[in-house]
């Protein structure tokens, strides 16, 4: 080989490789394989067959399991079960703050509405970052005995609340799950105002407003929690 | 305990390790399938495992490289237990390669327009790229994929593909020479259509 023809070689080379690396930069659509996962995740594996010798002690196991799990349940129940966060009562609670119906506090950012909720609930979880939103206003709420956190906060010209609480007094009904970046939301949607919600460092979280899904997808990304 | 056995926290891990690559995976495993369905089939197996094997995966280390080696062993299992398809693979991939790497003065390599090579890429459209990188030998293919598609080093494309740097290192500039033959049958193909010439 002639050292021309090394060089021209090199160049197509070089030339064919930056042309297949612009492929990486094809958007791909995920979203119909994490809806797959997400279904192949929600289903409980087939247990591993068991060996022969112990096959005539599942019914004793599965009795015994049974057994626990009631004995567990109850135990849950007397110390104070985590209360559902009813996608009713939370549209409710977002068209009472639309209507200026609850006592709200104005705020300016996410650290005054920490400070001003925490001079009403000692205990109450961290509001998370909202990076590119406007905070307009906070204030306190109950749901089913849970205590809420709620910020009032604006995205460009959408309205939008972020609600917060303690994992352990409040968690998400079964829905929809959708999978965004490596997170897991769970969407309901109760006459027009769509929620997002997610567990997360103990807290329990969901923005609400009457946007599409995919724009409080979008905003619940965004928020650093 | 979550799903496929995991516990909270493995399954979190797991989607924390997985999940920000599941676009690279699934790009991939759409160049060396047939359909798009085929390609997330693979990519739903290749992410099941990798969520079962998270304890394997030590934290700080190439993700991505971890999750493709589990999609190309996926993908040789499948073409392994598939006897319908034994034709799509050499799984060594050199003796599918050797036909087209004989050709050692390709067709289209002297051709005038290749004086600015950088052109001549970029008057292929995404579409016949793509034809033409599944054209390609397996082996070849995976090569192309991870060298230049997903810009890996050689070194971690040959962990990926379990053998030396330097085959991965002949792979890619064989791989290239080959897709460059491709597309200049591609583009002869269409040209010979908008003539009306017969093939």
């Amino acid at each position: 080989m002639s050292e021309s023809f090394d060089f021209t070689d090199r160049r197509l080379d070089a030339a064919t490789s930056r042309r297949l690396a612009r492929l990486a930069d094809t958007p791909v659509d995920t979203r119909s394989l994490e809806r797959r996962l997400a279904g192949a995740l929600a289903d409980q594996p087939a247990p591993a067959r068991p060996a022969a010798w112990l096959r005539w002690s599942r019914p004793l196991q599965a009795a015994a399991v049974l057994t626990l799990l009631v004995v567990a349940g109850w135990l849950v129940v007397q110390a104070g079960s985590p209360a559902v966060a009813a996608p009713g009562a939370l549209a409710q609670i977002h068209r009472q703050m639309l209507a200026e119906e609850l006592d709200t506090m104005p705020v300016t950012s996410v650290e005054a509405a920490n400070a001003a909720i925490a001079t009403q609930w000692s205990g109450a979880p961290a509001i998370p970052e909202a990076p590119g939103a406007r905070v307009l206003a906070c204030c306190l709420h109950e749901l089913d005995g849970a205590r809420l956190a709620l910020v009032r906060l604006e995205y460009d010209d959408a309205l939008v609340k972020l609600v917060v609480a303690r994992s352990q007094d409040l968690r998400s009904p079964p829905g929809r799950t959708v999978v965004r970046d490596g997170r897991q939301y769970v969407i309901h949607d109760h006459g027009g105002v769509t929620m997002v919600m997610k567990n997360a460092g103990g807290r329990w979280l969901c923005v609400m407003g009457e946007l599409p899904e995919h724009e409080l997808l979008a905003i619940a990304g965004r928020i650093e929690f | 305990m979550a799903g496929d056995g995991l516990t909270d926290e493995q399954q979190q891990r797991a989607r924390e390790v997985v999940w920000p690559w599941l676009a690279t995976l699934l790009r991939t495993a759409q160049y060396l399938t047939r359909h798009e369905q085929e390609a997330e089939d693979l990519v739903q197996e290749t992410v099941l495992k990798a969520m079962r094997a998270i304890d394997q995966y030590r934290q700080g280390t190439d993700a991505r490289a971890w999750l493709l080696t589990i999609l190309r062993r996926t993908r040789v299992d499948w073409i392994r237990r598939d006897s319908r398809r034994p034709h799509l693979l050499s799984l060594d991939g050199e003796q599918a390669a050797e036909p087209a790497a004989k050709h050692e003065e390709p067709a289209g390599h002297f051709d005038p327009q290749w004086d600015d090579p950088e052109a001549m890429m970029e008057s292929f459209s995404d579409d016949q790229l793509i034809v033409a990188l599944k054209s390609l030998p397996e082996e070849i293919r995976w090569t192309l994929l991870l060298v230049d598609v997903e810009q890996m080093d050689h070194a971690d494309a040959s962990v990926v593909l379990e053998v030396p740097v330097g085959t991965i290192k002949s792979r890619a500039h064989r791989g290239r020479r080959m897709l460059r033959d491709r597309l200049h049958e591609l583009g002869h193909a269409a040209t010979r259509a908008q003539k009306g010439w017969s093939p």
